[in-house]
């Protein structure tokens, strides 16, 4: 149900903005459209590269401890001949947001033949659903297997962020119907993020004749958070006419779009334990302590602050990335 | 074969030790003013966790409905005014009402080499109670202390129950400080007394982390231990609130709390365990060791593991092979023919299966508790598997194939007991408590003397399988704690010859391994004038060993040495131990 409410909030950004796009191609009078027109409607989506380095250190952090409580940990045990050996199956990892999707719209007044301003708004979304599970058999002795298992019902990272640009554009007509432009855009940028996850595991004895549950666990946990950032992105646009009053454009992008001072809600049930909370974001610093290798560091982002513990740094969810994005371009 | 079986005997039944009880009463036999009682002392489902120090590796727990076995019994004279004796046997999961209860503690005792055998319970010459109040206290699921859960018909359901929820170290400490506060709670008149804990072989596990979660108590609720209980933090501040008012909902400072925690006895205590077993290896394989002096005595050669290339040779495996195989030593007592002690202990808990020995023993009106009433545990279990071994012959671990491990060990223990008892001529269970409190579900029982369930799950479960440092057989940190509490804890340890379980003369050396923290250690034995059975340890600390505690330098132990006992020194020299412990008691440095 949760993931249809998020689909039906994108699907209103959407549907707005092809709104826009039709109101200012056919609601303006036509005999202003032409080659003297002034204005130009721009509605454009494409893909950007954009990873947001310090929110993904959550599915980076994740795949670490993995890796330290049962790879190391059993290498470890097999290493002292405390276990005869151990396997590991697993399908899926801990996914990290490596592209997102831009959508925008932008209204744009010729003040001269080569140089316009601009309004527009533009959104940006992307999650990673990566749902892993794992497996890890150790065996004890010849007899006995113990599959220690976790499979994650969700495992989510989401970010989505919209911005009021203005912008400025300096182009140049070419050949063949085609013209091509220069632009800086800037703004203010308002951004949300979002962690997931849902798991059960379980851990089992196996021997030949029988296996039996040992011990079950299950555990949720979801933190949100909202902030305010900006957005300057750059970029070359080449546009084809295809019309009096409709043109085709692709365009190419670096922007740089960064959000801090994120906060919002979490909440967390392990067991018996139901937690909730309002925090800030920030980066979180822990040291694992095992009697086994020694200390693990992991620096992760998180807003459940307990305990008096303080951020080791500032969060930042930057959006920055290139983008390549194609779109649609209406006269009038 | 031979090595697989002593290591879960050996591991099973390490320890015999005592407990110390408390309050919410379920089904305290009445008792107006302080005196004689006993009961069930009920601890609700508890939620803690443990950590390694990373939000991202907290392993959440929730312990089930336990009953816990308390007797108490009061000072000889001016009880409101003596300090509180608080007694627990070992195991894990052994009982203390078959241990130090009924040996030479409290006002009636058994002597097996007295005049009636054993068969029944005499008045005890040097009871404790001449020293204070007492306190005796059965561990979740040892002797007639009893789990509830739902669904306790399920096999399945039982066998889960057995895990890190409701049995390991921190939350084992736990659920005697939680008996012990609610005893006092309802027991005003001696609530800010001094409190002494008394325990026995894992008991000295239990004792330590007892005192260093009650003098540490903030750093259980902080997040700075491994082990995680609000609900108990809450619970000590609310004690310490009635007793330093001075300090009302603020942290209470160590050396404040050690106004109540004062003093320890620990006898043949587990302590820093992983060195103590490599020191005694160590030692047991040196020319004329103990080993040597037996073999000798018996005429048979001793073997070391260094004249064994080759094998996959453990020493301690080794010395235990030969006490029970070729010597037919009791490894508790090395003096003593093999099954020795567990002789004493069984026929304890076979006197126990009758209610007018119970009712001697704790002198209380057992009739009167409810909760030893089957109509009030329909949901309780004791064990997994209800049926037993009662062919009477020796089993062999591949007796029992196909069911799970932790039954298979049990069911062999089981099996293994009864066998023994056969071969010695010792009669059936037996007893009448079915007569007077009801026939009890199959997986229930009134009581058991070592719960190999309960002993098996503190080192097999979730939170030692997935690497948390929670097992003292592993661990260092219980030894750690030992030193940290011994800078506010007046210390006893007996040092017992004959004991191989718990082998004293390690002790000392082990504690040397503790280098992050002491400089050094000094076993004195220097006969001084006045003291029938000398023996100290001076414990010297590095400067800033632990920086809360500024200008700690040394301590001293005192560890007399017992030359005619093992294990359980109240059983062979009660008079002599009692003697020990009123002239420390009444040391005034």
């Amino acid at each position: 149900m949760k993931h249809m409410n998020k689909n039906k909030t994108k699907i209103s950004v959407g549907v707005w903005i092809l709104f826009f796009m039709v109101v200012s191609a056919f609601c303006l009078p036509a005999a202003s459209r032409g080659n003297k027109s002034k204005f130009q409607v721009q509605l454009y989506g494409g893909l950007s590269n954009f990873q947001p380095k310090d929110f993904n250190m959550i599915a980076g952090t994740d795949t670490k401890v993995q890796n330290f409580m049962y790879d190391v940990y059993y290498n470890y045990l097999f290493n002292n001949h405390s276990i005869v050996g151990w396997s590991k199956n697993q399908s899926m990892n801990y996914g990290e947001i490596k592209s997102g999707v831009p959508l925008g719209f932008r209204l744009k007044y010729k003040i001269n033949s080569s140089l316009s301003v601009s309004l527009g708004l533009k959104y940006l979304l992307s999650k990673r659903n990566s749902d892993p599970s794992y497996d890890y058999e150790r065996r004890e002795t010849a007899e006995y297997r113990y599959v220690d298992a976790k499979t994650y019902d969700e495992y989510a990272l989401s970010v989505n962020a919209a911005a009021p640009l203005v912008g400025l554009h300096v182009g140049k007509k070419l050949e063949g119907g085609m013209d091509i432009e220069g632009f800086i855009c800037g703004g203010p940028l308002f951004g949300r993020c979002r962690y997931k996850s849902d798991w059960n595991s379980s851990w089992t004895e196996i021997a030949s004749d029988y296996s039996i549950v040992l011990y079950r666990d299950n555990g949720s946990i979801e933190e949100r958070g909202t902030g305010a950032g900006f957005i300057l992105e750059g970029g070359l646009n080449l546009n084809i006419e295809m019309g009096r009053s409709l043109g085709l454009f692709i365009e190419g992008v670096y922007a740089f779009q960064k959000i801090s001072s994120l906060s919002g809600t979490g909440f967390r049930q392990r067991g018996n334990s139901i937690t909730t909370w309002e925090g800030e974001w920030g980066m979180k610093k822990e040291e694992i302590q095992s009697f086994w290798v020694g200390n693990l560091p992991v620096e992760y982002p998180t807003n459940l602050w307990e305990s008096g513990e303080q951020k080791s740094r500032d969060f930042r969810l930057d959006l920055s990335g290139l983008e390549f994005r194609v779109g649609l371009m209406f006269r009038f | 074969m031979k090595n697989t079986f002593l290591s879960v005997i050996f591991i099973t039944l390490i320890i015999t030790v005592f407990i110390p009880g408390n309050t919410v009463v379920y089904g305290e036999a009445e008792a107006p003013a302080i005196q004689n009682k006993s009961g069930f002392i009920e601890i609700e489902p508890v939620d803690f966790y443990f950590h390694m120090h990373s939000d991202l590796t907290r392993l959440y727990l929730t312990s089930s409905v336990a009953r816990l076995w308390y007797t108490f019994q009061p000072a000889d004279q001016d009880c409101e005014d003596k300090p509180l004796l608080v007694f627990f046997n070992g195991g894990p999961g052994s009982a203390t009402t078959d241990g130090l209860m009924s040996f030479y503690t409290g006002r009636w005792t058994l002597d097996n080499s007295g005049e009636c055998g054993g068969q029944v319970y005499i008045p005890n010459p040097v009871s404790w109670t001449q020293l204070g109040n007492l306190l005796h206290v059965d561990a979740r699921q040892a002797g007639f202390s009893y789990c509830i859960a739902s669904g306790a018909e399920d096999t399945g359901i039982r066998y889960r129950e057995f895990g890190a929820q409701n049995f390991n170290a921190y939350f084992d400490a736990a659920d005697f400080i939680r008996v012990l506060f609610r005893f006092l709670r309802n027991n005003p008149g001696i609530e800010k007394n001094p409190v002494i804990i008394v325990g026995e072989s894992y008991g000295g596990i239990r004792s330590t982390t007892m005192l260093y979660i009650l003098l540490n108590y903030q750093k259980f609720g902080n997040g700075e231990e491994i082990y995680q209980d609000e609900e108990l933090v809450k619970e000590i501040q609310a004690h310490y609130n009635r007793v330093f008012p001075q300090y009302a909902d603020k942290i209470v400072p160590p050396e404040v709390i050690a106004g109540q925690f004062s003093r320890q006895i620990l006898i043949q205590p587990a302590i820093t365990r992983s060195y103590e077993d490599h020191v005694e290896g160590e030692m047991l394989e040196e020319d004329g060791s103990v080993m040597f002096q037996l073999a000798e005595e018996v005429g048979i050669d001793y073997i070391p593991c260094r004249l064994k290339p080759g094998q996959n040779c453990d020493p301690i495996d080794n010395a235990f092979d030969f006490l029970y195989f070729e010597a037919s030593r009791d490894w508790y007592n090395i003096s003593q023919p093999v099954g020795w002690l567990s002789g004493w202990f069984n026929n304890a808990a076979k006197l126990l299966g009758y209610k007018a020995n119970l009712m001697k023993l704790t002198g209380a009106d057992v009739a009167q508790i409810p909760g030893l009433y089957a109509s009030a545990r329909t949901d309780a279990y004791k064990v997994v598997n209800p049926s037993s071994n009662s062919s009477g012959s020796f089993p062999s671990l591949n007796d029992f194939k196909g069911v799970p491990l932790l039954q298979r060990l049990q069911l062999f223990s089981y099996a293994y007991e009864r066998a023994k008892e056969k071969a010695l001529g010792i009669p059936p269970a037996a007893g009448d408590l079915e007569q007077t409190f009801g026939v009890l579900k199959p997986w229930d029982r009134y009581f058991i003397g070592t719960n190999y369930y309960a002993n098996y799950a503190h080192f097999f479960n979730a939170a030692v399988f997935k690497g948390y440092d929670v097992y003292y057989g592993n661990s260092t940190h219980f030894g750690t704690m030992f030193l940290k509490n011994l800078a506010y804890v007046k210390t006893f340890i007996t040092h017992a010859k004959y004991d191989l379980v718990v082998y004293s003369a390690a002790f000392p050396s082990a504690l040397a391994h503790h280098t992050d923290i002491l400089s050094s250690v000094f076993h004195d034995t220097e006969i001084r004038p006045g003291v029938e059975r000398p023996g100290w340890i001076l414990v010297n600390y590095k400067p800033g060993a632990f920086p809360d505690i500024p200008g700690l330098q040394n301590r001293v132990i005192r560890f007399p040495l017992y030359t005619k006992s093992g294990h359980a020194v109240t059983v062979t020299e009660p008079v002599e131990m009692f003697d020990d412990v009123v002239e420390w008691l009444n040391e005034t440095e």
